[in-house]
Parts: structure tokens; C-alpha cells; sequence
């Protein structure tokens, strides 16, 4: 059971401005947010706390959609074909296509 | 990358790894999400998922996780050239958390929105407190208040870290 986060935040190692025990770091956050385009200037301190709930939000969907695919296949374990087809049956998970069909060797 | 964007100019973002690969050292350049806490996000949302006492039987192969983070990776960086455009049109230099949120309705995730404006308001609530309680040593002042409040519930920690 997940309690309040106030102890959590503690053990992560707690940044100012962060929404949740499990909060990916900010610093980072916004490092592959200037990677995104050449012209990214500046961004804003809140721009980083919304990526990551957003992130949160987004990976909750992924989980979700692998699950149900691992749970058809009738395993509990997760594969990475799982996470494929979850990004293919979902037409707003185009952009991730790429990401399901590398297969670094 | 330069980030100022200094001496970089004429080049098309086609793929931006594509990019990162050639211009910088062997190292890895690309930015990652650290596993451990993508690892701690996926494992949450299947415990979640598979309620009833199940989720010890849950595991995700490796492959899997590192799909999830990537994935992620991506998301950001999608969100962020729409928000940057988003932000450019508006003439304004800095992206902020509207140009966020408005981007996300843009590439068709507005369920998102609802619970991140929350999550924007409990920012800003406690960067209020932060601002009014202390000028510049908010990390400190917070953990301690956080610290004093929790004494009452230790002990109840059965999560599995």
C-alpha cells in the first residue's frame, strides 16, 4: 500500500516541486525536453511538474493496454510484444511505433 | 546540443537522435529516464491492475520496461516540439504549463489535461507556502515539515521498496 509519499519523497531524494513519491526528476525531465527541437528556449519551472504527471498518466495507459495483451495471451508476465501491440491497437500511440519496432541486437 | 542553441544553425531536426549521434562523443547522449523509477511506475499501475492479491505474480521482462521508458522518452519529446510550437505562435520565448496541457489536446490525449491542471494546482499551492514560509531554502524547510507531520504515522510502511 502506498502511503501519503511524504516518507518516499524522502528515500528518492526529494526536489523541490515535486508532485508525487514516485516524480521523475525534473532536471532531467527538462534536458530531453530541449532535445526535442533545435529552437526550444526556455521553459518554464512548471512545465517539467506537468511532464511528469504526464508521464505517470501516459505509462499508466501503457501498462494498461499491455496488461490486457499479456492477459489474452494467457501470461503474467510482460513482454515487449505486449507493449507493441498496446501502441498498435491504439491510434493515438502512432508516434511510439518507432519505439516498439527497434530491435537492437 | 548546444542548449543556448549557440553556433547551431541550418540543421533539420529530422530525428533528433539521429542528430545527437553524430555530433557528440561516444558516450550516451540521449537522455534517459532513470529505470528505477519507471520500473517503480509500471510496477504501481500492474499492482493496481491486478488487484485481488495477484500481483506478486506480475513480472515484466526487462525488454518491456525499457520499452515503457523509451516510450516515455518519446512522448516527451513529442509534447514538447508541440508545445514549442504551441509557444512560438503565441510569440512567447519561455514554454509554460499551458502550453503543455494545450499540446496534449493537440495530439489527442485530453484525459490528461483534468488531472494534471491538478496536479498543476498542488504545485503551485505548496511553491506558495515554500515562497511565503522561506526565501531561498524551500527543499530543507519542506522536508521537515513533512517530516514533523509523518512521525504520527510511522510504522505502517508495508510497501515493498
Amino acid at each position: 500500500m502506498r502511503q501519503a509519499g511524504a516518507y518516499s519523497s524522502m528515500l528518492v531524494g526529494g526536489v523541490s516541486g515535486r508532485t508525487g513519491p514516485h516524480s521523475l526528476p525534473l532536471a532531467r525531465i527538462k534536458r530531453i525536453m530541449k532535445q526535442s527541437s533545435d529552437d526550444v528556449r526556455m521553459i518554464s519551472a512548471e512545465a517539467p511538474v506537468v511532464f511528469s504527471k504526464a508521464c505517470e498518466l501516459l505509462i499508466g495507459v501503457l501498462v494498461r493496454r499491455a496488461w490486457a495483451a499479456a492477459l489474452r495471451r494467457k501470461r503474467r508476465t510482460l513482454l515487449k510484444e505486449d507493449v507493441a501491440a498496446a501502441v498498435t491497437n491504439t491510434d493515438v500511440f502512432d508516434f511510439l511505433v518507432q519505439v516498439v519496432q527497434q530491435q537492437p541486437k | 546540443m548546444a542548449e543556448g542553441g549557440a553556433g547551431k544553425s541550418g540543421e533539420a531536426p529530422a530525428t533528433v537522435e539521429a542528430t545527437m549521434t553524430i555530433k557528440k562523443a561516444p558516450r550516451a547522449e540521449v537522455e534517459e529516464l532513470p529505470k528505477a523509477i519507471v520500473r517503480r511506475v509500471v510496477k504501481d499501475k500492474l499492482s493496481q491492475l491486478a488487484s485481488g492479491g495477484e500481483e506478486e505474480d506480475v513480472s515484466v521482462q526487462k525488454d518491456a520496461l525499457l520499452a515503457f521508458s523509451e516510450s516515455t522518452r518519446i512522448f516527451i519529446h513529442y509534447v514538447s516540439a508541440t508545445a514549442n510550437d504551441i509557444c512560438k505562435e503565441s510569440k512567447r520565448q519561455t514554454i509554460n504549463a499551458d502550453d503543455v496541457l494545450k499540446a496534449l489536446e493537440e495530439i489527442d490525449f485530453p484525459e490528461f489535461v483534468e488531472p494534471l491542471k491538478v496536479a498543476l494546482e498542488d504545485f503551485r499551492t505548496k511553491n506558495a507556502v515554500k515562497k511565503s514560509g522561506s526565501k531561498g531554502r524551500q527543499t530543507k524547510k519542506r522536508k521537515v515539515d513533512e517530516l514533523s507531520t509523518q512521525n504520527g504515522e510511522d510504522g505502517g510502511d508495508g510497501s515493498d521498496d
